[in-house]
């Protein structure tokens, strides 16, 4: 990452030490070696007002349901929390603390310090790149979206559901993180 | 440059074990209970797959099975592959397992999705609905199981891969 610094990187899947090469906005550089991504050229006026379009998506997506079910009449709404809420009243703590971490906690750290590395001065800083790298992989939002199409089409056959207002913010919040991450060339 | 990870061996195989062990009761057990006015309903992963598919839904019962059987059977296929020829300094393909390696990290996330389809299902299905969906046991293991392969794959250090190779072109 620190690429005006150093005059070699290292790959960090295989130790090749290689010179790193200028890139145009968009192209990515692989390593010689192993194939591995080594970095992306960033667009930095674009990733912040991606970041900042992700996190209101979020908080949308916290606020209002994200399904909603009818019988007869009777309404029932789930929201994000809720969702976790149900798995914990059913006696499954460990599961709830699972969904709540995989699809709340850890993609609000990995977001929140992807926004943090657009400051100038914590361009490089090591921890925050840490806490990114360690975020990732535990934050799920776009697998918990294709849980809900699942969930959707089980239960067509038995009663009227209907996607809500989180469903869509999810949505869009993958989508814009993805374009947040390619545009921050992480 | 970085450190290594410590005893990546090691630990990837103690994880790797342990989600082998856990992924019989993972699709043993139910992993979801339900209930309606005129009886109740026992399911499996595999007869939550067999349910989407003959409701017609047959892409999304693919997309499942996919996500929930086949991923981590071969992740967990592909880590011990990937571990055993590394102990046994293996200097075949390094770039192919290398990618192989990748594509493992990249996939083991989507069999999180039947938990997920669990808690909006529970979440969703309550008294009022006129039948009540609670998460089983199967649940349980099959979330350890996936988290257990993820930290199997983060625990492995695929460095190891071209250490083999170091030593052979000397």
């Amino acid at each position: 990452m620190s690429l005006k610094r150093a005059a070699l990187l290292d790959c960090p899947e295989c130790d090749l030490l290689q010179r790193p090469v200028a890139l145009a906005a968009g192209q990515s550089a692989l390593c010689s070696r192993c194939g591995a991504a080594l970095y992306r050229a960033p667009q930095p006026h674009r990733a912040l007002p991606f970041m900042l379009a992700a996190f209101s998506a979020f908080a949308v997506a916290i606020a209002f349901p994200i399904v909603g079910l009818e019988v007869q009449g009777n309404l029932v709404q789930a929201t994000l929390l809720g969702a976790a809420r149900g798995l914990y009243d059913d006696g499954m703590a460990p599961l709830a603390a699972l969904v709540v971490a995989t699809t709340l906690v850890f993609p609000l750290v990995a977001l929140t310090s992807m926004a943090l590395l657009q400051h100038p001065r914590l361009r490089h800083a090591p921890a925050l790149l840490h806490t990114l790298r360690a975020a990732q992989p535990w934050s799920m939002l776009e697998v918990f979206v294709l849980g809900l199409l699942v969930a959707l089409a089980k239960l067509a056959h038995m009663a009227t559901v209907t996607p809500d207002i989180g469903a869509w913010a999810l949505g869009a919040l993958v989508l814009l993180w993805a374009a947040a991450y390619r545009a921050a060339g992480l | 440059m970085k450190a290594r990870k410590p005893h990546s061996l090691s630990r990837t195989w103690a994880f790797l074990v342990a989600a082998a062990i856990l992924y019989i009761p993972a699709n043993v057990l139910p992993v979801m209970h339900t209930e309606w006015f005129s009886g109740s309903q026992d399911d499996t992963i595999l007869s939550g797959v067999v349910y989407l598919w003959s409701s017609g839904s047959w892409p999304l019962a693919l997309v499942v099975f996919v996500a929930s059987i086949s991923v981590p059977l071969l992740k967990m296929a592909a880590l011990a592959f990937l571990a055993a020829s590394v102990q046994l300094r293996s200097t075949w393909q390094p770039r192919q397992r290398a990618r192989l390696y990748r594509i493992v990290e990249l996939i083991g996330r989507w069999s999180m999705l039947d938990i997920y389809v669990t808690a909006i299902l529970v979440a969703l299905v309550q008294a009022k609905a006129l039948a009540t969906i609670h998460a089983g046991p199967g649940a349980l293991a099959f979330a350890a199981v996936v988290v257990l392969t993820m930290l199997a794959a983060m625990s492995f250090d695929p460095r190891l891969i071209w250490d083999a190779q170091r030593h052979g072109s000397r």
